[in-house]
């Protein structure tokens, strides 16, 4: 595994490198309602980014944690858990931190630099949700502070929602997670400069906290299974689209229409199938995507299409690659 | 679902005809997804539901049900009066909307265009479309409604289309702005150099293309330099999808050039079926598979290529071939149009080629409708809309451009039929008055002429975090 980037402070427990598009992984998960605790340090963490440029990001890390993306802890819990996460905020400069995670924790208390909070909720509703830091406004967002959290249904199915409201269980699932980096307010930040966040412009583009082509290949450049989409023929894969950054993410399927299954745990039923499905900030949006028979590569990426490069260079930013391939 | 809310379904669903019951779960289905500590606040007022003599949702309640279900968060919709349409009263295929339609769909009834007798008809030879009608003008036109032409732009196809691209090989590729600037622009032409609506002078969109679903379709693209056709939403396969590191295209011939890493390059092009030199056509080939609105752009460093000019719109017609509905069984309409939305940076189109480190930013100062900008906009007949009280108009929303786009009509109510060439699971009538298109997203909307007047129609461009106007295009909507 390829480092991508490390903390910048010297603490134990390395934000280590992310499978991009992995199936969904995470804390481990029981059949029964239990209670599952997680523990978060934000720390300030030099993001690299193509090509060889560190960027000051804070993120939540967790050192036992090694779900995909560096800014995706990818917590799984099961409907009906007890969840506490505690925060510890080890950021140099002055910020107090929280995290919510709006479905499940609305509002939270700050913990200060050098201090700590903890926050418990109950898992009630199956879904796929967005947890950051809104202590800040969008400063948490811009500079790294989120993740995504996934509820999966209480009766162990293989679905999105409870079988009585979607029958379509799912073959494979993937998180995807889109966000990105404005670097003038990064480097602001770290030089202790003032900064506008109402200039907000990003150069920077993830999914999953990679940059194309680092979310499709390996240290020696082949096509890496473990990090593209992986389907085969006659599949249901689901997907689940969350909005971590700032902007909107129109994302475009080559190859296939999906269906909307969801939008903030809200049942879509009204523009259903979709090749692009726009997800908003903040949003997380949930999808079947039915293979049939279509075999092949295909791309799979925002259509505001700067959001397509890295730092202005084609093609990078947030692109992933589909690869289905002939079921058994 | 706790044992209270199963118990108050019951006594709904007992007093309630088979076709609510329906909306009855769906509505409780949505419910749901809130949670379940807001079942409760959902069912609202009705919190003694084990009363058996309990009655049915009263109408306050079902308007909160109704926001709900439009889910107005998904696409920036604003809900007009839930009393202006019964979402129970039909779907995609069903009548049109009563009250505001000419149209009678039983199709024996003269003024139902399907019927050859109503001069709507072009095969009634009082039309002035119809070849035998020698030279019958629309002013004198006996009935009430002139005839009026369906389709408001022309397309190449269906069958083989043959496409040049347009690039900086071609110094006379300009694009005049309304402010007088002629700013240089790439795009796709036909063979004749036409683009958009046969237009020699708007080089951007493309030309409008058309084919018939499941028909086989064939574009035969000829550049001078890298280009592709991506057919973005048609589902093609891998070897048509116009992507350069992944399918067959127009290249160089030399694999290692471009913007793919050489060493991902490799894994590709034993991927890659197919390439030809410059200069010869390579030939898209797919089988179109559902009617609806559709997409091309180049896919070779898209950023640029694809500001630039170098798309336009598909549009894939039934199986029948017919004009005057969207898909098979779909409502009828009297007048067609395609508003492709996107922008221009100037920037980019002035001086040397933009390139590199200068697209990520993009500020885009042109805001057009089928590539006219400004004033320029009403006096295109592609863009405003005229037509006569009370018929039906459908409107293809395009967006071409990288900036989410808030459309309204002026206020005029109008049907979302289908998106990204699916009609839409729901149908609601005359329940938006503003939407947003994404990028890359297509939807396909239709409204019923007012009565008289003129109205303003905006398209407000948003910068990419959705929280500012731009820029906006107006057009216009004239009751003849």
């Amino acid at each position: 595994m390829e480092r991508r980037e490390f903390l910048k402070a010297g603490v134990a427990g390395l934000s280590s490198s992310f499978v991009l598009g992995g199936l969904t992984a995470g804390f481990p998960r029981s059949a029964q309602a239990a209670n599952i605790v997680i523990d978060f340090s934000v720390e300030e963490v030099m993001k690299i980014v193509p090509v060889n440029r560190a960027i000051l990001t804070w993120q939540y890390v967790n050192a036992l944690q090694p779900g995909p993306g560096a800014l995706n802890s990818g917590i799984v819990v099961t409907e009906g858990d007890t969840v506490t996460i505690n925060i510890q905020n080890n950021l140099t400069s002055n910020y107090p931190v929280n995290l919510v995670c709006p479905g499940l924790l609305d509002t939270s208390v700050a913990a200060a630099p050098g201090g700590s909070q903890s926050y418990t909720f109950v898992a009630t509703t199956p879904g796929s949700y967005l947890y950051y830091d809104d202590n800040n406004g969008d400063l948490g967002r811009a500079m790294g502070l989120m993740g995504p959290l996934v509820v999966k249904p209480m009766d162990g199915s293989q679905a999105l929602t409870p079988i009585e409201f979607d029958p379509n269980n799912f073959d494979r699932e993937y998180t995807i997670v889109t966000h990105e980096i404005d670097s003038r307010i990064n480097d602001a930040m770290a030089a202790g400069l003032p900064f506008d966040l109402n200039t907000y412009q990003p150069d920077y583009f993830f999914a999953n906290g990679l940059s194309y082509p680092e979310t499709v290949q390996d240290a020696a450049g082949n096509i890496d299974d473990t990090k593209v989409i992986l389907m085969s023929t006659g599949q249901n894969v689901a997907l689940r689209l969350i909005n971590g950054g700032l902007i909107y993410y129109p994302m475009h399927f080559h190859g296939y229409h999906v269906n909307v299954v969801t939008r903030n745990r809200m049942l879509e039923e009204n523009v259903v199938e979709k090749d692009t499905v726009l997800v908003k900030e903040g949003e997380a949006v949930e999808a079947i995507l039915p293979v049939g028979d279509q075999v092949g590569l295909y791309p799979l990426h925002t259509h505001y299409i700067p959001g397509v490069t890295t730092s202005g260079f084609y093609a990078g930013g947030s692109l992933l690659m589909m690869k289905s391939v002939l079921g058994v | 679902m706790s044992k209270i809310s199963r118990d108050f379904l019951k006594v709904i669903l007992a007093e309630k005809p088979e076709s609510a019951v329906k909306e009855i779960i769906d509505e409780r289905k949505r419910a749901y997804t809130f949670g379940l500590g807001s079942i409760a606040a959902t069912l609202g007022a009705c919190a003694a539901p084990v009363d058996p003599n309990a009655v049915p949702p009263d109408e306050p309640e079902r308007a909160h049900n109704y926001e709900q279900r439009v889910n107005s968060e998904n696409v920036g919709i604003t809900l007009d009066d839930p009393e202006d349409g019964d979402p129970t009263a039909g779907l995609p295929g069903g009548a049109p909307p009563t009250g505001t339609t000419p149209v009678n769909p039983n199709p024996t009834d003269p003024t139902n265009p399907t019927n050859p007798t109503n001069p709507t008809n072009p095969t009634n030879p009082t039309n002035p479309t119809n070849p035998t009608n020698p030279t019958e003008p629309v002013t004198t036109n006996p009935t009430p409604t002139p005839a009026i032409a369906t389709q408001t732009f022309t397309a190449l196809g269906p069958g083989l289309i043959n496409i040049d691209a347009s690039d900086m090989m071609d110094p006379n590729s300009v694009q005049q702005m309304s402010d007088g600037n002629a700013l240089t622009v790439w795009g796709f032409t036909s063979s004749s150099g036409g683009a958009f609506n046969g237009d020699l002078n708007r080089l951007c969109p493309g030309p409008v293309i058309e084919a018939t679903e499941g028909e086989l379709t064939t574009i035969a693209l000829r550049s001078q330099l890298p280009h592709t056709l991506h057919l973005h939403g048609l589902d093609v396969d891998q070897a048509n999808d116009g992507v350069p590191s992944t399918s067959g295209y127009v290249s160089q011939m030399n694999p290692g050039a471009g913007f793919i890493p050489p060493n991902l390059q490799l894994i590709f092009d034993r991927l890659a079926p197919s390439a030809v030199a410059l200069g010869n056509p390579f030939e898209y080939k797919f089988l179109a598979p559902h009617a609806g609105t559709y997409m091309y752009h180049c896919h070779v460093d898209t950023v640029i290529h694809m500001e630039m000019g170098m798309s336009g719109s598909i549009i894939v017609r039934p199986p029948d071939g017919s004009r005057n509905t969207l898909y098979t069984n779909g409502p009828i309409f009297d007048r067609e149009y395609i508003w492709q939305l996107h922008t221009f940076d100037s920037a980019w189109h002035t001086g040397p080629a933009v390139s590199g480190s200068n697209t990520s930013r993009y500020n885009p100062d042109y805001f057009m409708l089928n590539g006219r900008d400004g004033l320029d906009i009403l006096s295109d007949p592609t863009a405003a809309v005229e037509a006569y009280a009370g018929q039906q108009i459908v409107i293809r929303l395009v967006n071409l451009g990288y900036q989410p786009a808030v459309v309204n009509l002026g206020g005029i109510p109008f049907d979302i039929l289908a998106s990204d060439g699916r009609p839409v699971k729901k149908y609601f009538f005359s329940l938006f008055t503003e939407m947003t298109v994404g990028p890359g997203e297509r939807y396909d909307i239709m409204f019923s002429m007012p009565a008289s007047g003129v109205s303003n129609a905006s398209i407000n461009y948003l910068d990419i975090m959705g929280r500012n106007v731009l820029g906006t295009a107006v057009s216009s909507i004239t009751t003849l």
